[in-house]
């Protein structure tokens, strides 16, 4: 909200404190000020009287003056306004005043003549442009006869004002009301706060009647006034008004305005000429279309809440009023309207028609004192009286409205228990004294009444707050929970993910967080885990991110796609994250490749992004899990498969379950993405954190040395090389402790459709040094093995 | 006798002028093997007398040592030239770059995320999460933000369905942690996670971002504690310089709230563009835990207290590294992930 210091000191003083410390003030108890500026700016700025003026002999429309601007001086000013009179008193801009973006004035001649300074329009000192009449921006401003010379002129009008931007909590939107605000400062500063008179006046006895049908209105109150005249309103209201960032209108509807600023109860005015029933029907149900004031045509729906007024739309409830009935300059008698609407329901109206009104976020966000309808219905009538030569007042009609005092008990101690601090009772009283609370106080127990303004206050925590707020955060001191020992530790899942994450980006890779968000298009590709539906938003921002993940495969590629096109070929990168289907959730790591992983270009080392790297990764990581490989296997994906490359790929099997996935993605993926030569692996963690995994167990470190023999097998290539080290293993039994492929032959020096595998076996004993024949009797076993199982001979 | 002595000259000699380990070798083998010079010498001691055998014998057994000796101090001089020489020719160039051995990165986010962690692990912290797919009931009601709240608005938020969402804040794992606990204190729980909003991306909204929700709960547990508490985060995150300052403010789910302020860590509360000349950067929002959330989360009010904290992620590491742009930590840009390849 903007709250112009000069209205808030009509209510509190505060004209002693710079515009910064009341800010400083009012954010150290809550109401952040957001930013601050001037209501008008220019710094040398005058009343100047135009003494004389004669034609400029060079132009047909400017104008020389002869203004005299205090202190005896006299300036020639060239001056082009159409309404430049002799005998005026008007604002003036001497040399050197800065009147804003980078608009100076100086001392300069204007066709020939000297001219020593500027005769201003309002629209000229920097006030925002929306909230002037036509006549502020036509020509310059003509102040009052009796303006004294040489005074300075923002001063004199009143325009020497600051505006505070205060973002108020949801909580606290009673003070957008300025006599609220006005409490606060006042409570903070300790000063007395002065409300206007808000009391009954001569009344007579009113004609109209309230029926209100629906309990969406707690309060309704009407008034009539009959006789008033519309014209402008005095400076003083105008100039508030615009300090507080409404457009002043006419006296009338700025009375209503104004009314709402000081007390934040929106008004709403009937021309009582234009009803023809005297009544106003509260209620629900209306299906209908209806012209509202601002002559434009809402479709109105059951939902809303209706002030009706002739069977019609009087009103669309806080929002906007009827077209029929509204006040104009011909109105001559007023049913005033204060009342109190249910907030959620007028949000929706407002929101719907597209009409989120000042008058309407005043209910929606819950600033209306409820309690002080009648007094604010006295205020306006008094006002009219005052500034609209209302002739008659008549008696306010109301629902009849009880409002339940709350009233909240709490004790020294709790305070002082919940804020940590030593507060004492009589600092307490103080504090609840400055904020308007009345209170009993029984030994150190306190009955608080809360005023009817404070809707926020339900529970003692609510007046603690308020203690602490005016007894100051900074007084309070710093410690640290005295309390039972925790024990604060990562459960094992996190402390495994951890483990992950760091071993990855040890081996080089880099953790990317991507959306979770994503495309209907992109949802099912690479998908192992979920078999459910993925998870669709209602309400999406666009079809890109309206749905959940289930692969992250997707966004690594997207990831991949974007670095290659900023010149980034080699990318390595693996993302952590939780992935949904209905009614389930699933940690996933998946990893993505492409480029060069280790690359020593003039040491002629390069290792490639392929799927041996991958599955190295993937290997890593289930070692360092404590997974052994007799637990799991891999299995070659479907020749079929859409997502991975047939040939190149494999899932990763515990059982009969897929836990993860390496591979080439698809070509035809790989187009789809936009991406080239990309290797992936995706893991189920949710499943591979959670196995049983036996505790670390120490083995003696083997006393006696160890035997390695090579041995190059031929045989059929399609048969996979792990199966026949597998077989090797069995055969060679307790005796070999380590095997390595080192290399791998297919070509000309061999029968096509084979291929040579040599590996180097090492034979170890625990118990004792291995001899040749025991080595020599193993050999042959395990050749005798793979003869039988895959055909293989060795190579000669 | 003379002969041994000539021997021995000439063998010096030669050993002297010897320039390389294999002549060398050569030498000894000769003076000193079974067919030298001194072996032939040797023989004519067949003829001689004992006495004049013994003293022979001396003699060349003193000759022998002075040979051994002298091809052995020779040897020392040549194996040193020759590793002199050998290291002579096995210089390289160390200008040249060391193997770029592959250094991955964690992300800043995941950084930030770690460093809570450690500093609250180490203060009796666990670490609770909770789903990303949430109940309305969770993410709101629980935490005091009913039906009509405004902000619980579609707008706001990405509902699934009527009652379930995407989590608009870490908060609702408070709830979830204290129903677990049935009504027993006392918790000490930091919920670090992944949230969104209902926001159109741009250089400081993100519809994902992430935060950690902090909250501790027991007998006696003031607003003073979260003062504490919270003080050691700035310190921890932003430097031991760093102070704190609290502002009264408002979320549904604590009572009272608070907005926490560092003092800004760039002209350290002078005042400068960074903290917009106030010397203080808003950093999270904190609070004691609001006794409808307690009691509805199965604590008795009148007995247990707490407070409550949640820390914008984005917010922390946009302010300690200078990151301007929020987009920059969700794009797995490598040239912005290179920026944090060292431990901070």
């Amino acid at each position: 909200m903007e709250a112009s210091l000069k209205l808030l000191n009509q209510y509190v003083k505060v004209d002693d404190f710079s515009a910064q410390e009341i800010a400083d003030q009012l954010t150290s108890i809550g109401h952040e000020v957001e930013g601050m500026h001037v209501f008008a700016r220019g710094d040398k700025l005058v009343v100047g009287y135009v003494k004389e003026k004669v034609p400029h002999p060079d132009s047909d429309h400017l104008n020389i003056c002869q203004v005299e601007v205090g202190n005896g001086v006299t300036q020639q000013i060239v001056c082009g306004a159409p309404n430049v009179a002799a005998g005026q008193k008007v604002i003036v801009a001497l040399p050197g005043c800065d009147l804003g973006d980078g608009f100076k004035i100086k001392e300069a001649k204007i066709r020939g003549i000297e001219s020593n300074g500027m005769i201003c329009s309002i629209a000229e000192l920097g006030i925002d442009q929306r909230l002037l009449r036509e006549q502020d921006k036509a020509g310059i401003h003509v102040l009052d006869a009796d303006a004294p010379v040489g005074e300075e002129a923002l001063k004199y009008m009143g325009y020497d004002d600051t505006v505070l931007d205060i973002g108020l909590t949801p909580n606290r939107a009673d003070c957008m009301a300025m006599i609220a605000l006005a409490y606060e400062v006042g409570a903070l500063l300790k000063r007395d706060v002065h409300v206007p008179e808000m009391k009954t006046l001569n009344e007579l006895e009113s004609d109209i009647e309230i029926d209100v049908q629906t309990d969406l209105c707690p309060c309704f109150g009407a008034k009539l006034v009959k006789g008033v005249t519309t014209k402008e309103s005095p400076e003083w209201l105008r100039t508030f008004l615009m300090a507080s960032g409404i457009k002043p209108i006419n006296n009338i509807v700025d009375i209503s305005n104004f009314v709402m600023l000081e007390t934040g109860q929106p008004i709403h005015m009937y021309d009582y000429d234009k009803l023809k029933e005297k009544r106003f029907v509260i209620k629900t149900g209306f299906h209908q279309k209806a012209t509202l004031l601002d002559g434009k045509e809402y479709e109105i729906l059951p939902e809303d809440i209706i002030v009706s007024t002739d069977q019609g739309i009087g009103c669309v409830a806080g929002v906007m009023g009827g077209d029929d009935t509204k006040i104009d300059e011909n109105t001559v008698n007023i049913v005033i309207e204060a009342a109190t609407f249910h907030g959620a329901t007028l949000r929706n109206t407002a929101r719907r028609l597209n009409l989120l009104t000042d008058a309407s976020q005043h209910y929606i966000k819950g600033a209306i004192d409820t309690a002080n309808t009648p007094r604010v219905l006295n205020r306006c009538a008094a006002l009219l009286e005052e500034l609209a030569d209302a002739k008659e007042i008549y008696q306010t009609v109301m629902t009849d409205y009880e409002m339940a005092e709350k009233v909240i008990t709490l004790t020294t101690s709790r305070v002082n228990g919940l804020l940590g601090t030593t507060i004492s009772t009589e600092d307490i009283e103080d504090i609840l004294t400055r904020l308007h609370f009345t209170y009993t106080l029984d030994n150190e127990t306190f009955t608080v009444h809360v005023p009817s303004y404070r809707n926020d206050m339900s529970m003692d925590a609510d007046v603690i707050e308020e203690i602490a707020r005016m007894y100051g955060y900074d007084h309070i001191p710093s410690t640290l929970p005295l309390m039972e020992m925790t024990k604060g530790a990562l459960t094992p899942v996190q402390s495994h993910t951890k483990a992950i994450r760091h071993l990855l980006t040890d081996l080089g890779l880099h953790e990317v967080i991507t959306y979770t968000l994503t495309s209907p298009s992109m949802v099912d590709d690479f998908n192992l885990f979920h078999k459910d539906d993925h998870i669709a938003l209602m309400l999406p921002i666009g079809e890109e991110r309206s749905v959940t993940r289930k692969s992250l495969i997707p966004s690594l590629l997207q990831a991949i796609n974007y670095n290659t096109a900023h010149s980034q070929k080699d990318v390595m990168i693996y993302e952590i994250s939780n992935t949904y289907s209905q009614g389930h959730e699933i940690q996933n790591l998946a990893i993505a490749c492409t480029g060069m992983y280790h690359d020593v270009t003039w040491q002629q080392i390069q290792q490639k992004a392929d799927f041996y790297l991958v599955k190295g990764f993937v290997e890593t990581i289930l070692k360092k899990l404590g997974i052994k490989e007799s637990r799991y296997t891999l299995k070659r994906v479907e020749e079929d498969n859409q997502n991975f490359h047939p040939g190149r790929s494999g899932y990763l099997m515990m059982g009969n379950d897929i836990v993860g996935v390496i591979g080439e993605i698809h070509p035809r993926l790989a187009k789809k993405y936009d991406v080239k030569d990309v290797y992936v692996a995706e893991l189920n963690l949710s499943v591979l954190l959670n196995l049983k995994k036996p505790a670390i167990k120490f083995t003696d470190i083997p006393q006696y040395p160890s035997v390695t023999r090579d041995i190059a097998l031929v045989m059929d290539q399609d048969i996979p090389v792990h199966d026949v080290v597998r077989s090797i293993c069995k055969a060679g039994q307790r005796f070999i402790v380590d095997t390595k492929i080192f290399d791998i032959y297919e070509g000309e020096r061999i029968e096509s459709g084979k291929k040579s595998v040599a590996i180097a076996l090492t034979f170890q004993d625990a118990s004792k040094t291995l001899d040749d024949a025991t080595i020599n009797a193993t050999m042959e076993q395990i050749l005798n093995v793979v003869s039988k199982e895959y055909g293989a001979h060795l190579r000669v | 006798m003379d002969e041994l002595l000539k021997i021995k000259e000439e063998a010096l000699l030669k050993i002297h002028d010897c320039s390389s380990l294999k002549d060398l070798n050569d030498l000894r083998v000769f003076y000193l093997g079974k067919k030298g010079p001194m072996q032939s010498a040797m023989k004519s001691m067949k003829d001689m007398s004992k006495e004049q055998r013994a003293s022979f014998g001396q003699v060349s057994n003193k000759v022998k040592q002075e040979i051994t000796q002298a091809i052995e101090e020779k040897r020392k001089v040549l194996e040193e030239a020759e590793m002199l020489k050998k290291i002579q020719n096995e210089k390289i160039d160390i200008s040249l770059p060391g193997s770029q051995l592959p250094l991955g990165t964690i992300h800043p986010l995941t950084m930030i995320r770690e460093e809570l962690e450690d500093l609250f692990i180490g203060m009796g912290y666990s670490i609770a999460e909770g789903p990303e797919v949430e109940s309305d009931h969770f993410n709101f009601e629980l935490m005091n933000l009913p039906k009509d709240h405004p902000a619980r608005d579609m707008q706001d938020t990405f509902y699934i369905d009527e009652n379930t969402l995407l989590r608009t804040h870490t908060s609702p794992v408070q709830a979830h942690v204290m129903l677990a606990a049935n009504g027993r204190g006392p918790i000490k729980v930091i919920c670090p996670g992944k949230t969104y909003r209902r926001d159109d991306d741009d250089a400081t909204h993100s519809h994902q971002f992430s935060q950690c929700e902090g909250l501790v709960i027991d007998k006696n547990i003031t607003m003073a504690d979260l003062k504490g508490t919270l003080e050691l985060f700035a310190k921890k995150m932003f430097g031991e310089k760093r102070e704190i300052r609290l502002r009264p403010s408002y979320f549904p789910f604590t009572e009272p709230s608070v907005e926490v302020d560092i003092s800004c860590y760039n002209c350290n509360g002078k005042g400068c563009s960074m903290c917009k000349n106030t010397g203080w950067i808003e950093i999270l929002g904190a609070g004691m835990v609001n006794p409808k959330v307690l009691e509805m989360c199965g604590f008795d009010s009148q007995v247990y207290q707490g407070f409550a904290f949640g820390i914008g992620l984005e917010r922390v590491a946009m302010l300690k590294y200078g990151i301007d742009n929020i987009r920059d930590f969700y794009s797995g840009d490598l040239r912005f992930l290179n920026q944090f390849v060292r431990k901070d």
